[in-house]
């Protein structure tokens, strides 16, 4: 079976190498490429493909407004520019099924599309249990009230938190906790997150001043 | 710990002594005490990074389940599964069945 395709990307190169390099396997028909929202909805609308890869800085609304349109059936996988917790989170709210970034390797776009085709959800392992502790985290907080926890830090991110303030940079956070890099990252950035800051040092000095850890 | 698992009654940890290993996509557990090495998958891997001490097995097969539309008993067969082995293999305590887990 070929499955069709809207690829929807503002980098017209980019765009163009990925529809050539899928339209030169037989499992993939590449119907039609849009720069921007208005056009890859009207492309779905008007091909009704089987996968929607959107970019998810496309002009004009993003992938949500891609999502919004697409129906049920369509399978939407969200393209961005680096592997982010935040954008990963984001894309699967706007109801993408997918999200990959674009430092991928061929191979890897494959299985996604092939995953999304079968019904599949498709995140990149390095990023799976972050999300995983997100959803987690999201449940939690639904079920409880949690009035204590003002910033409802989970207790992984708590020592993170108080590993950040001992000045420990994140490799090493991922050492002492025995997590990859990359989850280290994403819990950092939970953190900041969470705290309503926009750095780990802003992060730091929030948490000793507002006695989430104690100067050392 | 060798048999069946707790998975209904807490939240499993890493052990003591265990460092991860990454080359490319290969993730590895050493465990420096009996200098032994695990191979992980990627569900091995995630598995093992929500085991924090605070996430019980139910949770992270809910979560799971969330994420990917799978039938609940597979999912959950497949994270007992994991979760078996990784403390067979001694590499997580659980709070359960242990006094001085229980003081922690």
């Amino acid at each position: 079976m070929t499955a069709s395709v809207v690829l929807a990307d503002e980098d017209v190169l980019f765009r163009t190498a990925l529809a050539l390099t899928l339209d030169s396997e037989r499992s993939y028909r590449v119907a039609a490429q849009a720069s921007d929202v208005a056009t890859a909805t009207a492309a779905v609308t008007r091909h009704d493909p089987d996968l929607v890869v959107v970019s998810n800085t496309l002009p004009g609304g993003g992938p949500a407004a891609v999502c919004e349109r697409a129906g049920a059936h369509v399978r939407v996988l969200v393209l961005s520019e680096a592997s982010d917790h935040a954008a990963l989170v984001q894309a699967l709210d706007a109801g993408a099924q997918g999200y990959l970034g674009k430092d991928a390797e061929l191979p890897t776009l494959t299985a996604a599309l092939q995953a999304l085709l079968r019904g599949e959800a498709f995140v990149p392992s390095a990023m799976l249990s972050g999300l995983l502790l997100d959803l987690v985290a999201q449940r939690r907080h639904r079920k409880a009230d949690d009035p204590g926890a003002t910033y409802k830090l989970s207790r992984r991110e708590r020592e993170v938190l108080e590993l950040l303030a001992e000045g420990i940079g994140q490799d090493d956070i991922a050492s002492r906790l025995v997590i990859s890099p990359q989850t280290a990252r994403t819990h950092i950035q939970n953190v900041i997150s969470k705290l309503g800051v926009h750095s780990r040092i802003e992060a730091v000095a929030l948490a000793l001043d507002v006695g989430l850890v104690e100067a050392s | 710990m060798t048999g069946r698992v707790p998975i209904d009654s807490g939240a499993p940890r890493h052990a003591e002594g265990i460092q991860l290993e990454q080359t490319g996509d290969i993730s590895r557990l050493v465990d420096r005490r009996g200098r032994t090495v695990h191979t992980l998958n990627v569900t091995a891997l995630a598995l093992w990074e929500m085991c924090d001490g605070e996430t019980t097995a139910q949770e992270m097969t809910d979560a799971a389940l969330l994420l990917f539309d799978a039938d609940s008993s597979t999912v959950r067969n497949d994270i007992t599964t994991t979760l078996q082995s990784l403390t067979n293999a001694g590499l997580l305590r659980w709070p359960t069945g242990d006094p001085d887990e229980q003081r922690t």
